[in-house]
């Protein structure tokens, strides 16, 4: 929770920060065809980002941030998403999947109710179901290769 | 005529029928889940269209495209998050209705605002494909230009709250949209070294992690769904009579959505994905209560929906008769037509005429196919969905959209990407700067460049080549439109207070 | 307690003769006849593209041929590169994984980008299957009926004549530069996004010609004009079109597809799957050819030479475009 932030002032540097990463990257060799719009739209975003700044400072938009809810499960979901997608390149599409659902499914339950060991198992059955539904279908029936990691 | 009774008769086969239903079915399975999208349906199903006839391949295409771009609008209204990008806007309306416990009602009326576009759709690429195509190609790069240059002024009403947050969202989006091969040029632009960066940000990716992401962390947050349950008179207005009454108790309303459906579905490029925000923005602007836009108003949900499956066959008269593919997926009909050794073409119409026409009606026979399967389908996805406790339905979402994301280019980098920008999107929203206008900002971007450099490379031998956006009259008419629709929010407010200070004047007496 | 650790060595032995038998059966089994699973055959394009209709084409042909199932995937992204780039990173060269590949972008991407991620000769080369020339095309409402026609309005007025194509520094590109050159003629190439935005461009007569592939003559038919094409003969599906070399231009070049392995790939591996696309190839061909491909057969050493070959004619130019970055 973050009290009465200057969101202007956070937009603005937002955009200041991305128009100078973006004017920083560019190759100097690039021919200008190729750059003259990235270069127009650069200037375009520093402009706004600093008519935000400006307006932060005279007149800013403040509100509360982060406000609803639980920032922690937030960022844990968040961690295990991320994780979730590097894990498929190591551990394959299936296994991967599984874990991080069953993780997260969990996890997030925890908000609303008890669990024991006997709930967990039944989860964990459904988890695996539901993800071989899903990988069955893009396999088998849609040809489309889903990643293999160390198991399969 | 005659031909055309005969594909009439080419009809009457059972499997057909059969084929319909089931290709909306898969249609709208597919649609709704956030992260497959219309066109991957239908390259996913080509293969198989190969085994069946041209006919019943074509039909299948067809039901399944017309399924799938209704299919959106579940995910967008129960979800908050669209299904496929031509669903963009129905979350606008369609999400407030399903927090009010009106979600029953919302998905009758998308219901049939799809199937009545599905069949406008139809009817204009009947009867008035020969102008419309040649009004296609009267596009070319200028003309592209202003049409990008419209689209970003919807930028400014589509905001939700700060405009200059809005305007730095779109240019965010433009930004994103230069990541990887310039479209002019050829080089490769903001790979910061890494050779995957060389694909860019792919625009599916960007939708799908910009709303999907950001919903499913709120309702981590929460705890909980945001769906209200329904309550017995918002199911009364539910039913299938009282919807359609709605619906067409505002013509005006629909009739404007379906032509606004049609002009864009012909820009070869623009597709339904722009179609449904440009035909809510309209719907906006000629309500009597602009304001109340966003809480749940029924007529913008009707504009959405109804223009977006117009463009499903809408978007079939530059291919038709021009083998031009006016959206992504008319590509994939495209390559089935000619792997058939039919081109587009007088001959499409001619001697392939029986195949043509029953190929059109059979997508105006899917538009009604989809009333009995969405409204029964609706109403069990629902109940699933609000039956389903938020600690399942958050991971379950997450696995159809990191599938979806992956199977777009079988790209894992592509996942990521899409975890880092919704978790930004997230973050962003937190501080006022929506994904609306950064999707619009990513997929306006690249028609822009490409617009005004092609222009300006076609004004080479001008001492002025920028003279060469000014040229056509369709330019002009373009110019005129984006001009008025910019000025418009501030025509409105010179206009509101003027009545105020009436009102105010009329007061003191 | 000694049961237990009896129990214990037993389970370590069991263990052990299991690990000594897998090791040993294991390379037998690898030395079984190639190939015994499914091939992954990736497209670094997107579907509906010409490589992927002729993968389609390919498909069940080389099942036959090959035995196994024959998987194609895409993998679209910075003109192929993004494919190509992981392909010569992370495939394994056991033969299961392969990819299309096509000229000139093998060539001119690596010399023209930093970031390519990948090298024109990082390849095992297993076949090219064929060619579609380039070819200079014009509406048909348009007013010039002959190659000559074309060129003198281009002389007339440099720069005027604008002449889309597909991409930057691609085949319809580097061809359109190599006949400015050989004609001395100045005109103004208009990039696009991909060949099918071409189309509409010249039927709605915002492009003066444009310099695209033969097979959208054959498509586009009643449409479009050919005036010449960069073969070394005519066309079969455009009789009437002049090559280039007729009119006393010689040019020739176009798009090569084929298909590569990773380096490294047994050369008995390679040369099965070159003969499975050779006899696929002559038994697609009459349907390709309708659509106006050119069938070629180059394997083995041919297909390096082919990629020498196109480099020699394409240095050149890329060189000097190499060059002009340089001075900005």
């Amino acid at each position: 929770m973050i009290r009465n932030a200057n969101t202007d002032l956070l937009a603005g540097s937002i955009g200041m920060g991305l128009s100078l990463t973006f004017w920083f990257s560019i190759d100097r060799e690039i021919m200008r065809l190729s750059i003259m719009f990235p270069k127009a739209m650069i200037l375009i975003m520093a402009l706004i980002s600093v008519l935000l700044l400006i307006k932060g400072f005279m007149k800013a938009e403040r509100q509360n941030l982060f406000d609803v809810g639980s920032n922690l499960r937030v960022a844990v979901t968040g961690l295990f998403f991320f994780t979730w997608g590097v894990a498929i390149a190591y551990l394959g599409f299936f296994v991967a999947s599984v874990a991080a659902i069953f993780a997260m499914t969990g996890y997030l339950a925890t908000a609303r109710r008890q669990l024991n060991l006997s709930v967990l198992a039944i989860w964990l059955f459904i988890v695996i179901g539901e993800v071989a539904f899903f990988y069955l279908i893009f396999t088998q029936l849609l040809h489309v290769p889903l990643p293999e990691g160390i198991f399969f | 005529m005659e031909t055309f009774f005969l594909a009439l008769a080419e009809l009457a086969d059972p499997a057909i029928i059969l084929i319909v239903f089931a290709g909306v079915s898969a249609g709208l399975f597919v649609g709704a889940m956030p992260g497959l999208t219309a066109t991957m349906a239908l390259a996913v199903l080509l293969p198989f269209t190969f085994t069946l006839t041209p006919l019943y391949g074509l039909v299948a295409l067809g039901a399944v495209y017309m399924g799938a771009i209704y299919g959106g609008s579940f995910a967008a209204i129960l979800v908050n998050t669209p299904g496929t990008p031509s669903s963009i806007a129905t979350a606008f309306e369609g999400y407030p209705l399903s927090k009010q416990g009106r979600a029953l009602e919302a998905i009758s009326v998308a219901t049939v605002a799809s199937a009545i576009g599905g069949i406008a759709g139809v009817l204009f690429l009947l009867f008035l494909s020969p102008p419309l195509a040649k009004l296609s190609l009267r596009f070319g790069p200028s003309e592209y230009f202003w049409v990008a240059m419209l689209g970003l002024t919807l930028i400014a009403s589509l905001s939700e709250g700060s405009l200059m947050k809005g305007l730095l969202g779109g240019a965010i989006g433009m930004m994103l949209g230069t990541i990887g091969v310039a479209p002019i040029g050829g080089e490769t632009r903001f790979t910061f070294g890494m050779p995957v960066m060389q694909g860019g940000v792919e625009m599916i990716v960007a939708l799908i992690g910009l709303f999907v992401l950001p919903e499913l962390y709120n309702m981590a947050a929460q705890g909980r769904t945001a769906l209200g349950e329904v309550t017995v008179d918002s199911k009364e207005k539910a039913s299938f009579w009282s919807v359609v009454v709605r619906v067409f108790s505002k013509p005006g309303n629909l009739i404007r959505s379906c032509i606004i459906g049609e002009i864009v579905a012909i820009i070869p490029g623009a597709g339904g994905n722009i179609a449904n925000l440009v035909a809510y923005n309209e719907a906006k602007r000629a309500s009597k209560h602009p304001e109340r836009f966003g809480t749940g108003v029924i007529d913008g949900l009707v504009a959405t929906e109804s223009s977006n499956n117009v463009t499903v066959a809408g978007s079939m008269v530059p291919l038709l008769t021009l083998g031009i593919p006016g959206a992504p997926p008319d590509a994939v009909i495209l390559g089935v037509l000619l792997l058939h050794g039919l081109r587009p073409g007088i001959e499409l119409f001619t001697t392939s005429g029986v195949l043509t026409y029953a190929f059109i009606v059979s997508m105006g026979l899917a538009a009604l196919a989809m009333v009995p399967v969405g409204l029964l389908g609706g109403r069990l996805i629902y109940r699933i969905i609000f039956r389903t406790p938020y600690y399942f339905l958050v991971p379950t979402i997450g696995l159809a959209t990191i599938l979806g994301t992956f199977a777009l280019r079988n790209s894992i980098s592509d996942v990521i990407i899409m975890l880092i920008l919704g978790t930004a999107g997230y973050l962003f929203k937190q501080i006022g700067i929506h994904p609306p206008p950064i999707v619009l900002g990513l997929i306006l971007g690249s028609i822009a460049e490409v617009g005004y450099v092609q222009a300006m490379l076609g004004g080479a031998a001008y001492n002025y080549p920028i003279l060469r956006l000014f040229e056509n009259s369709l330019s002009w008419v373009l110019i005129v439109m984006v001009v008025f629709s910019a000025a418009w929010p501030f025509l409105m407010g010179v206009y509101r207070r003027m009545q105020l200070r009436r009102g105010s004047k009329e007061n003191e007496k | 307690m000694s049961s237990k650790s009896n129990r214990l060595y037993q389970m370590v032995f069991v263990y052990l003769c299991l690990v000594a038998f897998i090791l040993v059966v294991m390379p037998a089994a690898a030395t079984a006849e190639y190939p015994e699973k499914p091939i992954s055959y990736i497209i670094s394009f997107n579907p509906g593209g010409e490589s992927d209709v002729t993968a389609r084409l390919q498909e069940s042909h080389l099942e036959k041929f090959l035995g196994v199932p024959v998987n194609v995937s895409h993998k679209p992204g910075g003109g192929g590169a993004v494919a190509w780039s992981e392909f010569q990173r992370t495939a394994k060269p056991d033969g299961y994984t392969i990819i299309g590949v096509n000229i000139p972008h093998i060539i001119g991407q690596p010399m023209l980008r930093k970031d390519a991620g990948y090298e024109t000769n990082g390849f095992e080369l297993i076949m090219w299957f064929h060619f579609t020339p380039n070819a200079l095309i014009v509406s048909k409402e348009s007013p010039h009926k002959t190659l000559e026609d074309f060129l003198a309005y281009a002389k007339k007025n440099p720069k005027a004549a604008t002449v889309g194509g597909s991409g930057s520094f691609s085949a319809n590109h580097l061809e359109t530069l190599r006949m400015e050159r050989a004609a001395g003629v100045q005109v103004t190439y208009v990039p696009h996004t991909g060949t099918g935005p071409v189309i509409p461009a010249l039927l709605g007569g915002h492009l003066t010609g444009a310099m695209g592939y033969s097979m959208l003559g054959v498509q586009y038919k009643d449409q479009l004009r050919v005036l010449a094409v960069a073969a070394d003969e005519r066309v079969e599906s455009l009789p009437d079109a002049p090559t280039f070399k007729e009119l006393g231009y010689d040019i020739v070049g176009g798009a090569f597809r084929g298909v590569a392995a990773p380096k490294g790939t047994p050369p008995e591996i390679v040369a099965k799957l070159a003969n499975a696309y050779s006899e696929t190839n002559k038994i697609i061909a009459e349907k390709q050819r309708q659509l106006g491909f050119v069938m070629t057969y180059a394997t083995g050493k041919d297909a390096y030479a082919l990629v020498d070959r196109m480099k020699k004619n394409y240095e050149g130019i890329l060189q000097e475009i190499a060059d002009q970055k340089k001075k900005q």
